[in-house]
């Protein structure tokens, strides 16, 4: 059972800092950096320039906060400003090649060549599905979470989702797949 | 029930409301078709959930100087150049030629014919003592004192920098003070939300542990 206890307190925070407290802004970007920062480190696969578009959206964010007009839906406007730095991000690299991911990241039970594997997977798949699988899977949005941040339907959240699913499953293939499910 | 067709993702990602889970569980307990489906997207998840989280490289902090969305003042920002400059060209169409005059008092910039220059007493003396004379005794000026005069005037011009660099240092200064104390009082909420959080949780936990008869 998921406690729901950070709504309500991002909701007291946002009524602080459009008081005038601009300190507790910091609070906001404490709760959320991580899995923002995450969420862009998914999409754009490297830790610089994740570490730079988390920042910038942290910055509309705080700049924007006035014409938020649903509190209690503050992480998805957050994650749509993320959305939208990324794509723009994504406009103005059209064409350029990307590093693939950190292999070295973070501590995990799966072996190294699975996650290259998978990591690989992933940067192969549209922008538009990988996004709704780092959402679904990695964020635990809801369907009609990520269709408000993609100003999509959730039909076409869920196809996305299924379409980059069975990609998913053939670039992968059984091997990968089976032994990763042995190594959990 | 029929297949699960398109809410098979949200039953492997449990977002189906209560009755519509049971009805799909009990579905996929009697359907091969479903039960194949379902682990065939499990499989893909669980190699996606393998892949860890990673931490942030460092901490990211707000400065109270950053502002939030003010009104823009950009598209105004020529209207009083534009609006002075409007006026003159008015003031020249209407009113004749400009004049430019440089009085005693300062600069004056006005409309129609120049005035005749007027030397009032004080600047007649003024010019009479700085009048060079053709027949200028060289060797009885006061060299020394001309000297000194310079010195207090170099003085006085380094003691007033030396003023306006101490008055930005104090600035600056006190704008690192305030940026120290906008750090520690957002260490300090920092501190105390996460104490919050963590004793909520303890609550929670607790509240849970009491309703499962599991404490």
């Amino acid at each position: 059972m998921a406690l729901n206890l950070e709504s309500a307190d991002d909701s007291r925070i946002i009524d602080r800092v459009l008081d005038g407290d601009t300190n507790a802004f910091n609070l906001l970007v404490w709760q959320w950096e991580k899995p923002i920062y995450n969420y862009i480190y998914r999409m754009v696969g490297n830790r610089d320039d994740a570490l730079d578009l988390c920042q910038e959206s942290f910055l509309k964010a705080y700049r924007e906060l006035g014409n938020l007009k649903d509190r209690d839906r503050f992480s998805s406007w957050l994650y749509r400003i993320a959305h939208n730095v990324c794509y723009s991000r994504f406009r103005k690299d059209q064409g350029k090649t990307f590093v693939e991911l950190d292999p070295n990241v973070g501590a995990s039970r799966m072996p190294i060549e699975n996650r290259l594997a998978v990591e690989k997977a992933l940067s192969q798949l549209p922008d538009d599905q990988k996004e709704v699988v780092v959402l679904k899977v990695y964020q635990g949005l809801r369907f009609d979470e990520i269709a408000a941040v993609q100003d999509a339907p959730v039909s076409t959240v869920k196809s996305r989702l299924y379409m980059s699913f069975d990609k998913l499953k053939s670039v992968l293939g059984e091997q990968v797949i089976d032994r990763g499910k042995a190594n959990r | 029930m029929s297949h699960l067709e398109d809410q098979l993702a949200e039953f492997v990602f449990e977002d189906l409301t209560g009755p519509e889970m049971e009805a799909a569980r009990q579905h996929v307990a009697q359907c091969l078709e479903c039960q194949g489906r379902v682990a065939g997207f499990r499989k893909v998840q669980h190699s996606l959930e393998q892949l860890p989280d990673v931490d942030v490289p460092r901490r990211m902090v707000f400065l109270p100087s950053e502002t939030r969305a003010k009104t823009n003042w950009a598209p105004l920002r020529w209207a009083i150049p534009s609006a002075i400059a409007v006026a003159l060209v008015l003031a020249v169409v209407l009113g004749g030629p400009l004049r430019f005059e440089r009085l005693d008092s300062g600069f004056v910039i006005g409309l129609g014919p120049v005035s005749e220059p007027t030397q009032t007493a004080e600047l007649q003396a003024v010019l009479a003592e700085v009048s060079v004379s053709p027949t200028i005794d060289y060797a009885s000026l006061d060299y020394a004192q001309i000297v000194d005069r310079i010195r207090e005037e170099e003085e006085g011009w380094l003691r007033a920098e030396i003023d306006q660099a101490v008055l930005k240092l104090e600035v600056a200064g006190n704008q690192e003070i305030q940026r120290l104390r906008a750090e520690l009082q957002y260490f300090s909420e920092l501190q105390r939300s996460a104490r919050r959080v963590a004793y909520e949780n303890a609550s929670s936990i607790q509240l849970l542990a009491a309703q499962t008869g599991r404490e």
